[in-house]
């Protein structure tokens, strides 16, 4: 199957959401399912690939869709809505989910109903200069496991180290996608940018 | 010696790279840290603990011992996006 066959779904077009979809929709894909319950603010101005003065306000998802319909003939679907119980059953139509959202909660949520329908997760998680992703296969607990210990946390997010994180998490998926994932089973991707670090390790 | 380096949120938290010491073990290296950086134990407790490039829970947990040379990482967590 070629790239053009594939469905994948962004949850998420904030900071994360934004690099990931621009990148996505360079890459040939049959659809993108994307989906966001927020509209732009100005606290996203910073960041967000998308948001401009004079796109606050709107939804978020909508945005995104307009700009994929400009940029590929892929068929997009977008959802104004977060992702919950009553909609999580967007994710049967997807090859790979991705994450993009920016809670502990709502990962764990996600990334099990993911496990639940036996979908590949893309991780990835950002604060200030440093960051990881890594690739969730449903026979493991991979996102349960990874945040264990941690709460939520106030975290701060920089642009340029937002669209590192982003690229990762897209180069992940087209792995996935390409069925050429294998060094990255059981891996995690660190980075640590005041200390130079970008390492490829055991999870 | 054990140089322990930090990475992410556990640099801002303990306002340093890195500390150097003799440590029997995990353990006793946490110790150290918070007598260091008057922090506690459960301020370390969300980082994850890797030992010469291998994550503590595949070795020995905090019971994983260190010997000189080692090199010992604490990463946080990033849940931004």
């Amino acid at each position: 199957m070629s790239l053009k066959d594939k469905t994948v779904l962004v949850v998420g077009c904030g900071g994360l959401g934004g690099y990931v979809i621009q990148q996505l929709g360079r890459m040939n894909l049959g659809t993108l399912i994307i989906l966001d319950g927020d509209v732009f603010e100005k606290s996203n101005l910073n960041r967000q690939l998308l948001c401009t003065k004079s796109n606050l306000g709107i939804s978020k998802a909508q945005v995104y869709a307009d700009f994929l319909n400009d940029i590929t003939d892929a068929k997009v679907i977008s959802y104004f809505e977060k992702l919950d119980e009553h909609n999580a059953n967007l994710i049967n139509k997807a090859d790979v989910v991705i994450d993009c959202v920016d809670s502990v909660k709502t990962r764990l949520f996600l990334a099990d109903e993911c496990k639940k329908r036996k979908k590949i997760l893309i991780h990835a998680g950002v604060d200030g200069e440093c960051g990881q992703a890594f690739i969730c296969y449903p026979d493991k607990n991979t996102m349960h496991d990874f945040y264990a210990n941690s709460g939520e946390v106030p975290h701060k997010t920089i642009s340029f180290n937002v669209g590192l994180a982003a690229s990762l998490e897209t180069m992940l998926a087209y792995r996935v996608l390409t069925n050429d994932d294998e060094e990255y089973k059981g891996k995690i991707i660190i980075f640590d940018l005041p200390s130079g670090l970008i390492k490829v390790m055991d999870i | 010696m054990v140089k322990v380096k930090f990475f992410g949120t556990a640099r801002v938290l303990l306002k340093d790279k890195e500390m150097e010491g003799d440590f029997k073990d995990v353990n006793e290296m946490v110790a150290a840290i918070c007598v260091k950086y008057n922090v506690t134990k459960k301020d370390l407790k969300q980082y994850y603990i890797y030992v010469n490039e291998v994550n503590i829970a595949k070795l020995k947990k905090y019971k994983t011992e260190l010997k000189d040379g080692d090199i010992v990482w604490l990463l946080s967590p990033a849940s931004g996006g």
